[in-house]
């Protein structure tokens, strides 16, 4: 099981832009569009688990929403202050989407 | 956060050719062309090096912006590209000596008729420059339709921003052309809905829709203006005012259903976002939960498997710990 939720990243909205223009073409059809998006959610949350290692830590002045709604939680953040060792990246705010992380599959 | 955004580049590499790898099979079965498979690869990863946030932080790609013109004949050639270097893709929108659409008036001289009706269409010529780096690359000119709306109020600058411009840009010109007209005509549409005050749930039109609402390939109308004499870039453009568009946006929704499973990227993908914020800076981290704790007003936040898109520039983790107080 992998989560769809990396779609909606940088990553994510670019292939599916790709493959919108392939289906505007008459290149691929939706569903075929469809299988590709499959493979990426499981490619990016391979890729996520296994290849990256880099850790940082935040602190955030404020947090502004929260919100918990089918086992997703959804952050609002103000002010916050992305650390990796040294360096430091702030932002005033910051929306964080998070889903369980406990896979169905660990579970058991 | 240098490591995190050099993971970001290596990452996305490898998850570009681990997918394309695995849907090849995919694309054998269905009968498509090894071709189409490597055009869907190259696609995918110029949009990504066009969206900057890959770009290593201290070197940013100069790009340059585009230019505009009100169409006085179909002329190109008093069109003079700015050297890349001169230009910043951050300010690409305000750059100096950049003549963008125009003032009213001057269109108004030229073709009165299309003020009085602001849902006519005026075509516009643009020029996009040179590739940079790409050697023998020529600025090259079109002509789009926009309604005449359009042209007050700047909007041409709200829905021209950088990272369409640098998808569009190594494109061959008739697919090009088409894009940037599908992009204006979506994003005026959408502009469009929110005056009407949106309404049906779907907070607005993706720029790009894989369920085909914004098809722009209907009717084709006969050409306000002089435009028609570009062939390149006019097959496909929509000549339906942008109210008929949402309308049939609208019907397409309740066809639909609702309930039954939604097309891709039909809304639910794009969840909240307005459609020009797609390419804004919005700062957004997807990730997943180890444990979320909270303690009186105090949180503490154990994520992991992150994306974050911070000021435009995207970083990956694996594990980020945080606090806040609510």
């Amino acid at each position: 099981m992998s989560y769809q939720l990396y779609r909606n990243t940088t990553i994510g909205n670019t292939l599916q832009e790709s493959l919108d223009e392939l289906i505007q073409y008459g290149q691929i059809t939706p569903a075929l569009a469809v299988k590709v998006l499959l493979q990426f959610d499981k490619s990016i949350n391979q890729a996520l688990s296994n290849r990256v290692k880099s850790r940082l830590t935040f602190k955030a002045g404020k947090l502004n929403t929260y919100r918990f709604c089918d086992n997703v939680w959804t952050f609002m953040l103000n002010d916050v202050e992305f650390r990796e060792v040294q360096e430091v990246a702030k932002v005033d705010k910051v929306k964080i989407v998070a889903c369980d992380g406990k896979n169905v599959d660990d579970r058991r | 956060m240098t490591m995190s955004q050099i993971a970001v580049n290596k990452l996305y590499q490898t998850v570009v050719e681990d997918v394309i790898t695995g849907v090849r099979d995919c694309f054998l079965d269905d009968g498509v062309d090894e071709q189409v498979l490597q055009e869907l690869k190259q696609l995918w990863k110029t949009k990504l090096q066009a969206s900057g946030a890959t770009d290593p932080p201290h070197q940013e790609a100069p790009m340059q912006p585009p230019v505009l013109h009100n169409f006085p004949k179909t002329n190109g050639n008093n069109t003079v590209p700015k050297r890349p270097d001169l230009a910043q893709q951050s300010s690409s929108q305000q750059n100096s000596g950049v003549e963008h659409g125009g003032p009213p008036s001057s269109i108004g001289g030229a073709h009165p008729h299309h003020v009085l009706d602001p849902n006519n269409k005026v075509p516009v010529q643009l020029t996009l420059p040179a590739q940079p780096g790409v050697p023998g690359s020529q600025p090259r000119s079109f002509t789009i339709q926009i309604p005449a709306s359009a042209l007050n109020g700047n909007k041409l600058h709200q829905v021209l921003t950088g990272p369409i411009i640098n998808a569009t840009i190594s494109l061959p010109q008739p697919l090009a052309a088409t894009l940037l007209q599908q992009h204006i005509n979506s994003a005026l549409a959408g502009q469009q809905n929110d005056f009407d005050g949106g309404g049906g749930g779907r907070s607005g039109a993706a720029p790009f829709s894989l369920d085909g609402a914004l098809d722009s390939s209907d009717d084709e109308g006969s050409n306000v203006g002089d435009g028609s004499e570009d062939g390149a870039g006019d097959d496909d453009e929509d000549d339906d005012s942008p109210e008929e568009r949402a309308e049939e946006e609208e019907e397409e929704q309740n066809e639909s259903g609702g309930a039954e499973e939604e097309p891709l990227n039909s809304g639910d993908d794009v969840s909240d976002e307005e459609p020009g914020d797609m390419f804004d800076t919005d700062n957004v981290v997807v990730c997943q939960y180890d444990k979320i704790t909270r303690s009186r007003n105090k949180w503490k936040f154990y994520l992991k498997d992150g994306i974050m898109n911070l000021a435009g520039k995207d970083y990956v983790f694996q594990k980020a710990n945080g606090d806040a107080e609510w």
